[in-house]
């Protein structure tokens, strides 16, 4: 093998496995054929060429048929999903922070819950303007509670009221974003349908997590991670392996990552990077979805 | 349809061709003007398939290297068909026009 070929070979590898496997071998031979006599490393025109044929097949593997389907299972488990991890996020929370774990405190803290139940119920019988209506109402409700707190105060998840200087202008905000989130999510998915096949399963595991999660912060001692280790493992496993699975996973990604670890979400980059990449991502989901033909 | 999709699917008109065969007729139908290259060549080729206007004809080994061979589909055909009349409507109109200019008459070369 020449050493531009080898060259070639390797610029080769931006392009997905099945299209490499039938076409590999022909591209180097017009790759080859088309390059003068005595050249040792592809020219930079060519290089970029071969790097954006190769993303553009990529691209368009993400917006095939069968993917945009997929995407729009997704995107119907997410809709359930989303209103769902803020409900259990908070009984998260109240488990969490809570020791000793007494139910008169916890009380204040499960009703917080309550409206995300409700968006839950909404979704899951498929009544999609009372979801949306519901969830922005939350999201006002919630900005409007946070945004009538006097300056200075920074607040963790629902939990944590501190006081001091604020981290970022607007900081006190923070915490609607999953909120937010939640809402243009609901807004921007056409439909609520849990999906064909497979992702009842995704749907039981995704339940069971926060489950899992109230019950490993009531455990005492190491039992309690080591519960919630073993149901992270068995729920994302087959989550992961789905295909579906992983669509949905990357829809909520940014949104459990902010209603989870709020504290991660107190820098203006941070911030900046989770609002962008969630709209990026919103957004590309709801057009593939939007775009998707019925199998 | 951008002019690089129009030129391939114009070289697998006259019949089956393999990649390198593409890129030397594109070159030659555009008079030395459109020279592909392999990526962009790919990536038409990949999506003119999953569109179903053109696809694979037979493969043959030579030099120990797999060579397909690529053919226009019935869509293929009526696409191409339907574009190149829509560039002659064009072109027509564009030409029809500026005869109709007295002043432009001469530079056309036209006897009228």
């Amino acid at each position: 093998m020449t050493t531009l070929e080898r060259r070639y070979r390797r610029l080769l590898t931006w392009y997905p496995k099945d299209h490499r496997a039938l076409h590999e071998e022909e591209m180097l031979a017009v790759l080859l054929a088309a390059s003068p006599p005595g050249r040792s490393r592809p020219s930079v025109r060519d290089a970029f060429d071969l790097v954006r044929g190769g993303l553009a097949i990529r691209l368009r593997r993400i917006a095939s048929p069968g993917s945009r389907r997929r995407w729009s299972s997704a995107v119907g488990l997410a809709t359930l999903l989303a209103p769902l991890t803020l409900c259990g996020a908070q009984v998260f929370r109240t488990a969490w922070y809570i020791e000793p774990f007494t139910f008169d405190q916890a009380l204040p803290l499960v009703v917080n819950a309550l409206p995300y139940a409700l968006v839950t119920l909404l979704v899951w019988l498929g009544r999609r303007w009372a979801a949306i209506a519901c969830a922005w109402a939350v999201a006002a409700y919630v900005v409007t509670k946070l945004a009538a707190l006097p300056a200075g105060t920074i607040v963790l998840g629902d939990v944590l009221l501190v006081y001091g200087t604020p981290w970022i202008p607007g900081g006190t905000l923070l915490p609607a974003l999953p909120e937010l989130l939640c809402a243009a999510l609901l807004t921007l998915a056409p439909s609520y349908r849990p999906g064909p096949a497979g992702s009842r399963r995704i749907l039981a595991g995704a339940v069971g997590l926060p489950v899992a999660g109230v019950v490993a912060g009531l455990l005492p001692g190491v039992a309690g991670p080591v519960l919630m280790a073993a149901a992270l493992g068995t729920v994302a496993v087959p989550v992961l392996r789905s295909s579906v699975g992983r669509r949905t996973a990357a829809l909520l990604s940014p949104f459990i990552a902010v209603a989870v670890t709020p504290f991660w979400f107190t820098e203006v980059v941070s911030l900046t990077a989770v609002t962008v990449a969630t709209a990026a991502l919103l957004g590309g989901a709801a057009w593939l979805t939007r775009t998707a033909k019925p199998a | 349809m951008q002019e690089p999709t129009f030129l391939i699917l114009t070289a697998l008109a006259a019949g089956p061709q393999h990649g390198y065969g593409i890129i030397t007729d594109v070159l030659e139908i555009s008079g030395e003007r459109v020279r592909l290259r392999a990526g962009t060549l790919y990536a038409a080729l990949d999506r003119l398939q999953g569109e179903r206007l053109i696809e694979t004809d037979r493969e043959e080994v030579v030099d120990g290297r797999a060579r397909r061979y690529y053919r226009l589909t019935a869509d293929g055909a009526a696409r191409l068909s339907a574009e190149a009349d829509r560039l002659r409507r064009n072109a027509d109109t564009a030409a029809a026009r500026l005869r109709r200019d007295p002043a432009r008459r001469l530079s056309l070369g036209g006897a009228s």
